[in-house]
């Protein structure tokens, strides 16, 4: 579990009326869209057609940090502000720190899909609450940071405190097309019930049906456990949580209920092959300004870019009274994965079995 | 006006045209004989001289069209000068903001020469946050220019990377932020669209394709723009102008001096005349600074802008129409007495090139004002490699006259039976004034069996085994508007009808291909009396694609009527299924349906809209949709807002005569033909 500083959450504590939580659920915006570059970038690396299993398991949670991202927009719509989603601070800068804090000491980067990457940094952004210092920190003296669970809870709790007086937007502006995401994912937030449901999607599909304090432990190398008894690696619709879901790759197989492993479920199904020598060969983190100017990768490069930025463009009139501009951002997510493609297969000039890669920089020309 | 009066803008950058060549050949529209390479890359043989087409060079092509790394390079006022401290010369062009890549789409495989951009939105910022925005109209481009360009070795340039070609279109919607009014040269601009249904000209001139200085690889090129004013009654897609042209004009223009077509613009009042350079002087790429390969006209010394002192003929017989006998040709040494000279180019180089896009304007000097109204402008080469005597490289049109259509790329669904109108707005013009009571004649094509395939150089090795389909046949399936004349404001829409383009088998008569493309060709007269002018250029028609009736069965299955459309969309578009999923695999089409029905119902000018070629009829269009829905639990209302078949009328329509069948009589105006088509415009062989 991504940890926050827990100044943030007192904040949310200390919140007295609906507009003190604004810049708090603006973070969690902020928070959902910054882990998908670094997914997408994994995705894009697998040479289409190609691995097909492991495209299709970090597909599944890029979709659904799209859908937390439309979620806590709609929130912060449902109580009266406004999502700002195109501004040059929305993207986090690869590699790096999340934003306030968040992550702690997890350098997020941008590289091509490997073990490594999904299990140093993918499983890292996933991984559920570490139970200790939690539990510590529930009993006595605050730790300096909290945990996202933590965050969320507190903002559903104040939206409770603060009652039905706190939804105050407008709430045809939220952007509930079930055309893209079925109806028990999103749905109009109107109250502080339909808040709570909402925020129950965002945790439960990030880290299992559990409380976020505690946290599932290994026993064996592929078997799960869970700390405590009712709780399982799956979300409210039975898919595996994120961490679990990146964790098939890495032990190269599915996650599959198990009547013999103590928690039911055990990494024994199918395999799951990561197929590296169909992976782009992207070079790490890339920075577009050390590519020759007029390049064709340089080029490519920077259109990538400002593609990506059109993208958050669209999303920010998606979500500021043009819900319907989000059939427009479908068309332009479509683009920037063959554009992706494009990008990847032009080597960064003079290393012909480097592919150029994909900055997800904020860029807004068309440079 | 245009984008070429005053006063306009000009700027400078990059673009890509990531055209699909699949479907460069029509042949590989056929899926009976459709074969896997044909998604491969072409393989040139060993000694250079054949060549195994497959995809041709571009097969994972996903046609859009991108402007890059534009800025403004420079800006004319209102008087005619330069601008000067203009904030708008800091000022940058940017596109789409919240929308996918436009498109760039040719009407069909056998016609490939009037290819045009679709959702193009231009915008222009200052340090990042947006001045103006407009919505380009589809936009085809016009006088493609082919051989223009020399290379480094002194040889010419073939195809298209030696080409140039200009697209010309109306920014519509323009909208206006309060940074503009900073700028005086926005604020004149803003002055007149305003007042003008807020709309401006935009000239895109495309040249050095693939060629890119610095750049060795495909898809991008180099790009000016212009940006005027337009005016209510304006057309859309070009400039009104005094045409200059050659004789027997084609697509190449005969040397010496191989100058394209070009168009000029006389201020009200006769005070400046501006000239569009831009696509007409030949260029030749150069070394510049640190070894970058620049383009830049090719220099051939001072060119003298004159009028000519001798006015041409013209006369009208109301039967054969116009007759036109020129007093002077293209070519011709003259006098000091046969010319009023207006100004000299002595200076057109790269920076100048940059900077004005290849548009000049001169002051006209009190002598040549009084003859400007009626007698033909020229270019006249003054330099000792040409002539002791000045001569002219390039005139204007005999008689100052000349015609255009402004929707002459034409999409018509025909109806099962019966007659379908469409239009066709022509405007004439006289010295760039309107032309009145200018007799007008329609004809149409002749059958043209060398549309489409692979070009005779370099020779094709295991060509597709489809039969290329002949154009414009049948005659019958269209009627030709009967010979009339403009209105007082020089202009003339005509209906033209087209039927069911069958064969004799009522089968629809491409075969393996929707439709048929139909070339319907307009002219002053009958009788070709002055070289290149009428009747006009080998271009300078209507290109229609009749697409055949479809009426949708009520169950539509996979099987039978669904995968045949998708299986051809497939194949001609790799990069689908490369990078999106398969088009023939039905798993993947419905687990896909959301996002197809999405695309399917976009209006034709969004930039999403599938299928991106816009050649699809709008009753399988409606089946398709129709069948998608079923998939889609709370899909809208397909009937709501579909394309719906047209219904055709079997009444004589009070413009239209029985078909006009008056075969190409004219040997200036050749079909395309084979050695032409190895030239088009997305040809790199």
């Amino acid at each position: 579990m991504l940890t926050i500083k827990r100044t943030l959450i007192n904040r949310v504590k200390q919140a007295t009326k609906a507009a003190d939580l604004h810049e708090m659920v603006q973070t969690a915006i902020v928070l959902e869209h910054a882990t998908i570059p670094t997914y997408l970038c994994a995705l894009y690396t697998l040479k289409t057609g190609t691995n097909q299993e492991v495209a299709e398991i970090i597909r599944s949670v890029i979709i659904e940090e799209m859908l937390h991202m439309t979620i806590a927009a709609n929130l912060l719509i449902a109580i009266g502000g406004s999502p700002q989603i195109n501004t040059p601070d929305f993207i986090p800068t690869y590699p790096g720190h999340l934003p306030d804090g968040i992550g702690g000491d997890l350098i997020v980067t941008l590289e091509k899909c490997s073990i490594d990457q999904v299990k140093n940094v993918f499983m890292k952004i996933e991984e559920p609450a570490n139970p200790l210092p939690l539990r510590a920190a529930a009993g006595e003296e605050e730790t300096e940071y909290g945990t996202i669970g933590e965050f969320y809870a507190a903002i559903d709790a104040k939206l409770h405190e603060l009652g039905q007086a706190a939804f105050t937007g407008d709430f045809t502006r939220e952007m509930v097309n079930n055309s893209w995401f079925p109806a028990n994912e999103l749905f109009p937030i109107t109250g502080p019930d339909s808040a709570s449901k909402a925020i129950e999607v965002i945790v439960s599909q990030g880290e299992g049906r559990s409380s976020p304090t505690t946290p599932p432990l290994r026993t064996a190398s592929d078997t799960l456990t869970a700390a405590s008894p009712g709780e399982s690696p799956l979300d409210f619709e039975g898919a595996p949580a994120h961490y679990y879901r990146f964790e098939q790759i890495v032990r190269g197989r599915r996650l599959v209920a198990n009547a013999d492993a103590p928690y039911g479920y055990s990494f024994t199904g199918a395999p799951i092959v990561l197929d590296e020598r169909n992976v782009w060969n992207m070079q790490p983190n890339p920075d577009p300004t050390t590519l020759p100017a007029g390049s064709r990768a340089r080029r490519l490069s920077d259109q990538f870019d400002f593609s990506y930025t059109l993208l958050l463009n669209t999303l920010h009139q998606t979500f500021n009274g043009q819900p319907g501009m989000i059939d427009r951002a479908m068309g332009q997510m479509y683009e920037l994965r063959l554009l992706a493609q494009e990008v990847l297969s032009t080597p960064v000039p003079g290393q012909e079995d480097l592919s150029t890669g994909l900055a997800f920089r904020y860029q807004p020309f068309s440079a | 006006m245009s984008y070429i009066s005053l006063p306009r803008l000009t700027f400078t950058g990059a673009f890509q045209a990531d055209v699909n060549t699949v479907n460069n050949d029509v042949r590989h529209y056929d899926k009976e004989t459709f074969e896997p390479r044909f998604q491969k890359l072409q393989v040139p043989l060993a000694d250079g001289n054949a060549m195994e087409y497959n995809g041709w060079w571009n097969p994972d092509g996903g046609n859009t069209f991108r402007l890059m790394n534009c800025t403004v390079s420079g800006a004319v006022g209102p008087d005619g000068a330069p601008v000067a401290g203009d904030p708008v010369l800091t000022m940058g062009i940017n596109v789409q903001f919240d929308r996918t890549a436009s498109k760039i789409v040719d009407l069909d495989p056998q016609m490939q020469f009037c290819s045009a951009l679709w959702g193009l939105r231009v915008i222009l910022t200052s340090n990042g946050a947006a001045v103006a925005s407009g919505d380009l109209v589809p936009t085809p481009f016009r006088d493609i220019f082919f051989g223009r360009l020399t290379g480094l070795d002194g040889n010419p340039v073939s195809a298209s990377p030696g080409a140039s070609a200009r697209f010309t279109g109306t920014l519509q919607n323009v909208t206006w932020t309060g940074a503009a009014d900073a700028s005086p040269l926005l604020a004149a601009l803003k002055a007149v669209a305003v007042a003008n249904g807020n709309r401006l000209s935009l000239s895109l001139m495309t040249y050095g394709y693939t060629r890119t200085p610095g750049m060795d690889e495909k898809t991008f090129g180099l790009v000016l723009g212009t940006i005027g004013t337009w005016t209510e009654g304006d057309p859309l897609t070009f400039a009104p102008s005094r045409r200059f042209a050659q004789p027997a004009g084609g697509l190449e223009p005969p040397p010496p001096f191989s100058m394209n077509f070009m168009d000029g613009v006389v201020s009200p009042g006769n005070g400046w005349l501006s000239l569009d350079f831009g696509n007409a002087l030949p260029l030749s790429e150069f070394a510049g600074p640190g070894g970058q390969t620049l383009i830049a006209p090719t220099n051939y010394g001072p060119l003298t802008v004159a009028v000519l002192t001798a006015a041409d003929t013209v006369a009208t017989d109301p039967k054969t129409g116009l007759t036109l006998t020129a007093a002077s040709q293209a070519g011709q040494p003259l006098t000091a007495d046969q010319y009023v000279t207006i100004g000299t180019l002595d200076t057109y180089d790269y920076a100048w090139l940059q900077a004005t896009g290849g548009i000049a304007d001169f002051a006209v000097p009190a002598a040549a004002a009084a003859l400007i109204a009626d007698h033909p402008l020229a270019i006249l080469g003054t330099a000792d490699t040409w002539t002791t005597d000045p001569v002219i490289l390039i005139r204007e049109t005999v008689g100052g006259i000349w015609v255009r259509a402004d929707d002459f790329v034409q999409r018509v669904d025909a109806a099962e039976t019966g007659w379908v109108d469409s239009p066709i707005t022509l405007y004439a013009m006289r010295y760039g004034q309107p032309y009145a009571d200018a007799p007008l004649q329609f004809t149409l094509a002749a059958p043209d069996p060398d549309e489409g395939g692979t070009g005779p150089t370099p020779k094709p090795v295991r060509p597709p085994q489809a039969p290329i389909p002949v154009l414009n046949i049948p005659d019958s399936a269209v009627r030709l508007p009967q010979p009339q004349t403009t209105g007082a404001n020089g202009t003339l829409t005509v209906t033209w009808q087209a039927a069911n383009p069958l064969d004799k088998g009522g089968k629809p008569v491409r075969g393996y291909i929707d439709g048929q493309i139909f070339n319907i060709l307009y002219a002053f007269g009958a009788e070709e009396t002055a070289p290149g002018q009428s009747p006009m250029p080998s271009l300078e028609s209507v290109w229609a694609h009749v697409r055949n009736a479809f009426t949708p069965p009520a169950t539509p299955s996979w099987e039978t009527d669904i995968a045949p459309i998708l299986v051809q969309y497939g194949n001609l578009y790799p990069i689908m299924s490369r990078g999106l999923f398969s088009f023939s695999d039905y798993n993947a089409v419905v687990a896909n349906a959301r996002l197809l029905y999405l695309a399917f119902t976009r209006p034709i000018e969004d930039t999403n809209y599938m299928p991106s070629s816009r050649d699809m009829s709008a009753g399988q269009m409606r089946m398709l949709i129709d069948w998608l829905s079923g998939y889609l639990t709370d899909a809208p209302n397909p009937s709501a807002s579909l394309p719906v078949p047209p219904e055709g009328s079997t009444l004589e329509h009070p413009h239209t005569q029985p078909p006009t069948l008056a075969r190409d009589s004219h040997p200036t105006r050749p079909a395309l033909g084979r050695k032409i088509q190895a030239m088009a415009f997305k040809s790199l062989a």
